[in-house]
């Protein structure tokens, strides 16, 4: 017992001898004039001088990659149930869904190449990942991996950079339910032109087993003899993307892409995408009200399949608004359509024939790493009676995410 | 399927993307092409280069450099760059990483000649151990607006004009007469403006964001509260509410802020509290007639200390 009391004497005489941890600063506490800081202000001013100082980054080197976790969940509500599919991510019924759960790394690996991974881990799959070249000369860069192909504006779009819950109409018919994607390789060139214009080539593996995923184009296991045979087999796509700045405040985007590919109805018979996309934005910096903008972004896609005995031809177009009301709120607005143009269809589940619907979004970023929007959609289509949703959704950043194209 | 239509659109869509590129005149060679982010280093690089360098600031001092667009524009300016200088701890995090992969230049990435982190030459204040969301969007490694302090652009010039010997030794007599004026007119400049400051030493200030803590610093005057409770986390009219109180005693005279900030809350703030608002020029070209760093100090020491 003696011993106890002696230990007890110990620690409590020790806990009086060290000085208390520095408690966390509570608001209040911003109210005191800080003596450290007055002592560094009056030891700067004349020391303002020493321009010998150099002190390094406070941050210990770090060599991890960048890493985030993105989450985003919705509830939706729908007037019918044999409304307008939404689309890969999109809440399909009235209830609840994790729409999405991405794992972001991305780091440089050496002088020479970039290393960026998009992991999805609601309904576990690979979005992306990509070496990307840092060093080839002439304005060249190539990219291997798991692809994103970029055709047109919306295929390389993150859920989570998104304006509204689901993807467009014609995303989702052309390109995939998820993203146009696959194992492939690409290179690019900024051409030496006083703008900006870059010429994107890429061709991914054909196989299903490798991740193939188009809403278009057909896996070579589907094909006569179920294996690449030649150059005809892989997907092909192209793009040609401009951007002119019409001023500090007003931004001009232009693209073209193309794709090629098999056909999924006919082996060894061709399809192909042709697709334009538009992006002007408008966001007046100079005059320090960059808080606001409005953006008006639209594609067009056009699709050529060939089914047994005839082909079949079908486009899409889709605009949408959005507009940045200061630094926490949006309100975007979109109208789409589907529609065949020729052919005769063999397939609805494919083609599906003609879809509209309409969309209005009110968005809140609280902070930089967090929003929550509630979304309304009409929409109708042959076979889909006219329907309302009503969607909430809700998305939260964590870590070190990296930076979006434009 | 029709392929010869096709190709003609193609080829229709093609000089419609490349047509423009008549209209905009190509740019005159120069010895040394320097980008920057924010234009103060932009500035300071004019000044130490003269005609040997371009320099082109990829923001503009109106805009939050946290929240800028990745713009492809900034892309093909920094593929024809030899310098990238950033501020570096995490102020341009949201775009710049975009701009430099896609600008396939080797020469301006992380760990070449051709990138300087103007932050590794500052004296850092706000740094903490450990970064939590929680705390608002902190930046772990230090504040990075440093670019208010005329003591830290001085270091940071001095880093500019070692790097443009560096990489442009046959300018070196240039750059060094530049580097010789510039520090004799910071000298001039500081000595002035800290007389003019210098009554106002242990006078009460709030900012709308923590932009100025290293001016406070250069300055003596003490900053004694931020309308955002914490960094990047909007003011509340409860918080704003809290904090007029919590200042009452302390007789703030004066309000701060960077051009792009909303200023409702700061309006009512500086009305209840007796203090004056002042929209002050962080960054060179936020204001007109701020486009050299020695008139964005002028400006800010004419708004604090009016003669």
């Amino acid at each position: 017992m003696n011993r106890l009391v002696w230990l007890a004497s110990i620690v409590v005489g020790v806990s009086f001898a060290v000085p208390a941890p520095a408690q966390p600063v509570a608001e209040t506490q911003e109210l005191q004039v800080d003596p450290a800081l007055e002592a560094a202000a009056a030891a700067d001013a004349p020391a303002a001088d020493d321009a010998d100082a150099a002190t390094p980054s406070g941050r210990p080197p770090q060599m991890n990659p960048d890493i985030s976790l993105i989450l985003d969940t919705a509830a939706a509500a729908f007037s019918r149930g044999d409304h307008l599919h939404q689309g890969g991510h999109a809440v399909d019924e009235s209830g609840m869904v994790l729409q999405g759960l991405e794992f972001v790394a991305s780091a440089n690996v050496d002088p020479y190449f970039r290393f960026d991974l998009n992991f999805q881990l609601a309904g576990v799959h690979l979005e992306e990942a990509a070496l990307t070249t840092l060093a080839l000369p002439g304005g060249l860069q190539a990219r291997a991996g798991y692809l994103m192909v970029p055709f047109g504006r919306g295929n390389t779009q993150h859920l989570h950079t998104w304006s509204f819950v689901s993807p467009s109409l014609l995303h989702t018919r052309f390109l995939s339910a998820e993203h146009f994607s696959g194992v492939g390789a690409e290179l690019s060139a900024l051409l030496p032109l006083p703008f900006y214009l870059t010429l994107t080539a890429n061709v991914l593996d054909p196989h299903r087993s490798t991740g193939l995923r188009s809403a278009s184009f057909g896996a070579i296991e589907s094909s006569a003899s179920g294996r690449v045979d030649g150059l005809e087999d892989p997907v092909y796509s192209t793009r040609i993307h401009g951007f002119y700045p019409l001023s500090d405040d007003w931004s001009l985007s232009l693209g073209a892409s193309g794709a090629f590919g098999q056909s999924p109805f006919v082996p060894d018979n061709r399809a192909a995408l042709w697709g334009g996309d538009l992006y002007l934005k408008w966001r007046p910096v100079s005059s320090g009200d960059d808080a606001w903008g409005v953006a008006l972004s639209s594609e067009y896609v056009l699709r050529d399949v060939q089914v047994p005995g005839d082909s079949v031809r079908e486009h899409g177009l889709t605009a949408q608004v959005d507009a940045w009301l200061g630094r926490f709120w949006m309100v975007s607005v979109r109208g789409e359509g589907l529609d065949h143009v020729s052919g005769t269809v063999h397939d609805q589940a494919m083609f599906g024939t003609w879809q509209r619907r309409s969309s209005i979004a009110l968005t809140w970023l609280p902070t930089h790493f967090s929003k929550l929007r509630l979304q309304g959609d009409w929409g109708q289509g042959e076979g889909n009676r006219p329907a309302f949703g009503v969607f909430v959704q809700a998305e939260v950043s964590a870590g070190e995410h990296g930076a979006h194209a434009f | 399927m029709s392929p010869r239509p096709r190709v003609s659109l193609l080829v229709r869509v093609t000089a419609a993307l490349l047509g423009p590129s008549l209209l905009v005149a190509v740019p005159a060679t120069a010895q040394l092409r320097v980008v920057t982010t924010i234009p103060d280093f932009a500035a300071i690089t004019r000044e130490l280069g003269g005609s040997r360098v371009t320099a082109e600031a990829l923001v503009k001092g109106s805009q939050d450099p946290h929240f800028a667009d990745a713009r492809p524009s900034m892309i093909l300016a920094a593929n024809r760059a030899q310098l990238l200088v950033v501020a570096g701890l995490g102020l341009e995090s949201g775009w710049l990483p975009v701009v430099m992969t896609q600008a396939r230049n080797p020469s301006i990435q992380l760990g070449a000649r051709g990138y300087l982190d103007a932050s590794q030459v500052v004296q850092l204040r706000d740094v903490v151990a450990r970064a939590d969301r929680a705390m608002g969007d902190v930046h772990g490694g230090g504040n990075p607006h440093f670019y208010t302090s005329p003591a830290e652009l001085h270091r940071v010039a001095k880093a500019i004009h070692a790097r443009l010997v560096e990489l442009d030794p046959e300018g070196r007599a240039t750059y060094d007469a530049g580097w010789t004026q510039f520090d004799a007119r910071y000298r001039t400049k500081t000595a002035g403006w800290l007389q003019r400051l210098a009554p106002l030493k242990g006078t009460a200030i709030v900012e709308y964001h923590k932009s100025w803590v290293y001016f406070l610093a250069w300055s003596g005057i003490r900053g004694v509260g931020a309308l955002e409770p914490k960094p990047g986390i909007p003011p509340s009219p409860a918080h704003v509410a809290k904090l007029l109180a919590q200042v009452a005693p302390l007789g703030v005279k004066q309000v701060w802020q960077e051009v792009y900030q909303p200023q409702s809350l700061s309006k009512l703030f500086a009305q209840r509290s007796g203090a004056t608002l002042l929209i002050l020029p962080s960054m060179v070209g936020a204001l007109p007639g701020t486009d050299t760093i020695w008139a964005k100090f002028d400006r800010m020491v004419d708004a604090i200390a009016p003669r």
